[in-house]
């Protein structure tokens, strides 16, 4: 068996003094041995919500109301935190969004990597570990690590400390790494080198990857399959392929379009109007209707269930219902040749 | 590097002198013009006999007479040869006096705050763990509830509990007569005045520790400290309380005078034989020269703790320490 995670049905809300706030609803997937899976969807629609509760990183006001969470088969979803720190850097482990926060100010990054060296290492010498470190920054391509090794962060540039946060990360052999917008915070050309950094390591440790982006360019270049997420659910999942050249959701047909690489010679950048819809109350139906302009009366009553398109492309939108009326597809299809 | 250390320290100690004269401009003015007879203290009862002409014989004897800014640049004088003069009171020089009594005050304070330094960063950081737990809510409210109750006030229910109703433990003093040697009796006679100091204080720096450790572990690098696989513990121990350190000790240097103004209350109200008392009888008896060792003591020992703790502050945190060199680091970085 090649499922190395696997959510079943999962839904995790924060109880806040406004109300219980429903961020991720009913949210199954897989991750296989090995590969890239993308996770798309603007900012506050339960992305980061879904991995941190999956690494059970989640703040005391949030609760994994139902659902299972399988690693290799086995259930973690009532682990205590003990259990799960054991788990965490040696199963899974987490590359975070802003890598000027991340990172303790007071410690040297040497010492930070060489301490998630030794929780996994715990017989470790010194030396042994000194070794090991300056390895994890050679791997995550940090230049002249035998001096960096000494410094603090906020002697390291933007894209430096992120490659050390990823040491980090890397140190326990993790099988499973989720990285939560890793590139968003830094500047563009050093996104470009983050990525081909991170999709180097990842081919050469071949550990399947989680990687949480609101970028859908970002996410063309490193993932083997893309979920796009909607107000705490998965509206579609499937391959890259299936995805950026077959995509069935009209959600991400918006996502798609406005993308400026696809937008051509147009004047105007297609967007998509309104704003996604708060999850305290998530509304009725299909969460996306009233921003969809091919939403159906029954968007606003019922919502859709996940239809099968391929074996491994599933979306939720009512047009593949077999008695929606067919609709031209505003994006994709722009495969070469055809 | 070492001339800028030179001048880092020079510029500290130019500060330091002229903080000190001041205070003592400050002190010496201040002293004199407020209404009072010095005679009162030197002779006692007899001055109320005395004829204008003893009077002014006695002002002229003591120095009394001139201007104050000549009082001044001689008292400046003398002090530079290390004479601050006699207190009118004892009949004795001001600094013996000050030996005699300096003693029991450093024991008192500096126990106090050793209780205080090591109890507050204890129960701070125990609330931060269990932050929203009954225990964090429990030594919140009993903790503010009790460093709300005004020293003086806390002292004297002390005195009637535990020395009139109880008869447990003695009301004032260092010592019993006569037994000035006696371990055991100093510390009896310690115990209700460092309990009126501690549960003053404590909860004050606790709360400031609590406070400062929640800020910590909601921060970012505690969520990837946790992703690597580190127990809660250690990351509370070597990164949490690591990072509220320098401004701990800087808030624990500042606090020295503080924890020195409380303890001069709690003197005054138990009798004890240190500084506090004898600043506060030198500024009622208007006992000079005693009045300004005492302050310029005070002062300095103010003025000392917060350049500590500054120094402090910028040997512990790297990124203070970077301000002050240029940032070599980046310019190397684009080379």
């Amino acid at each position: 068996m090649n499922e190395l995670l696997k959510a079943e049905h999962l839904s995790v809300s924060f109880f806040t003094d406004a109300g219980e706030v429903e961020a991720v609803r009913d949210v199954s997937f897989t991750v296989e041995k090995g590969e890239v899976l993308a996770i798309v969807g603007e900012s506050g629609c339960g992305k980061s919500a879904l991995c941190k509760s999956i690494m059970k990183l989640l703040p005391k006001t949030a609760k994994i109301k139902s659902g299972k969470i399988l690693v290799n088969g086995a259930d973690i979803t009532d682990y205590t935190e003990k259990n799960m720190s054991r788990l965490r850097g040696e199963l899974f482990s987490m590359v975070f969004q802003d890598p000027m926060t991340s990172l303790n100010p007071t410690i040297t990054v040497g010492k930070q990597i060489g301490e998630a060296v030794r929780i996994h290492n715990k017989k470790m010498s010194r030396g042994q570990i000194r070794k090991r470190v300056i390895e994890l920054m050679q791997l995550v391509e940090i230049d002249r690590p035998e001096e960096r090794i000494r410094q603090y962060p906020h002697e390291f540039s933007g894209g430096m400390r992120q490659r050390a946060v990823m040491a980090i990360a890397l140190a326990g052999d993790p099988k499973i790494l989720f990285a939560d917008e890793p590139t968003t915070a830094l500047d563009v050309t050093i996104q470009a080198q983050i990525l081909d950094v991170f999709r180097r390591i990842q081919k050469k440790m071949e550990m399947a990857t989680v990687f949480i982006s609101h970028d859908l360019g970002v996410v063309a270049g490193v993932a083997d399959r893309v979920a796009v997420m909607y107000a705490g659910k998965i509206v579609e999942i499937g391959t890259a392929e299936e995805i950026f050249y077959d995509p069935r959701h009209p959600y991400t047909w918006g996502l798609l379009q406005s993308l400026p690489i696809l937008a051509g010679e147009k004047e105007w950048l297609p967007t998509l109007p309104g704003m996604p819809p708060t999850l305290i109350h998530p509304p009725k139906g299909d969460a996306f209707a009233e921003r969809n302009v091919y939403a159906m009366r029954i968007d606003y009553e019922k919502e859709p269930p996940m239809f099968r398109v391929t074996d491994t492309h599933y979306a939720a939108t009512w047009l593949l219902d077999e008695r929606a009326p067919k609709v031209k597809v505003p994006t994709g299809g722009q495969r070469d040749g055809e | 590097m070492r001339g800028e250390q030179v001048l880092y320290y020079g510029k500290k100690l130019l500060i330091f002198i002229i903080s000190v004269w001041v205070l003592s401009l400050v002190t010496f003015y201040v002293s004199r013009l407020a209404p009072g007879d010095p005679l009162i203290s030197y002779y006692g009862e007899r001055v109320e006999k005395m004829s204008p002409e003893e009077r002014e014989w006695a002002e002229e004897k003591m120095g009394l007479n001139e201007k104050i800014s000549v009082q001044y640049a001689r008292w400046i004088r003398q002090a530079f040869h290390g004479n601050f003069g006699i207190s009118y009171k004892y009949k004795m020089d001001v600094l013996e006096v000050l030996k005699s009594r300096i003693g029991n005050t450093l024991v008192l304070g500096g126990i106090g705050f050793l209780v205080i330094f090591f109890g507050s960063l204890f129960l701070g950081v125990v609330c931060a763990w269990k932050e929203g737990g009954w225990t964090d809510r429990m030594i919140c409210k009993v903790g503010t509830v009790i460093s709300c109750v005004p020293e003086f006030w806390l002292a004297l229910v002390l005195i009637l509990v535990f020395s009139v109703s109880l008869r447990w433990l003695p009301s004032s003093g260092a010592y019993a007569v006569g037994r000035e040697n006696n371990i055991m009796d100093r510390i009896v006679h310690m115990i209700l005045p460092l309990t009126v100091i501690v549960t003053e204080h404590l909860w004050y720096y606790g709360y400031m520790i609590r406070n400062k450790m929640l800020d910590e572990i909601r921060a970012e690098y505690v969520l990837l400290a946790k992703a690597k696989g580190m127990k809660k513990s250690r990351i509370m121990l070597f990164h949490c309380m690591r990072n509220i350190m320098p401004a701990y000790l800087s808030i624990m240097a500042i606090s020295v005078a503080h924890i020195m103004g409380g303890t001069y209350v709690v003197e005054t109200v138990f009798s004890y034989p240190g500084i506090g008392t004898l600043a506060y009888e030198s500024a009622r008896y208007k006992d000079y020269n005693l009045l300004m060792v005492v302050s310029l003591l005070s002062g300095i020992i103010v003025i000392v703790c917060n350049m500590a703790a500054q120094i402090i502050n910028e040997r512990i945190d790297p990124r203070i320490r970077i301000s002050r060199q240029p940032d070599m680091q980046e310019v190397r970085e684009y080379e």
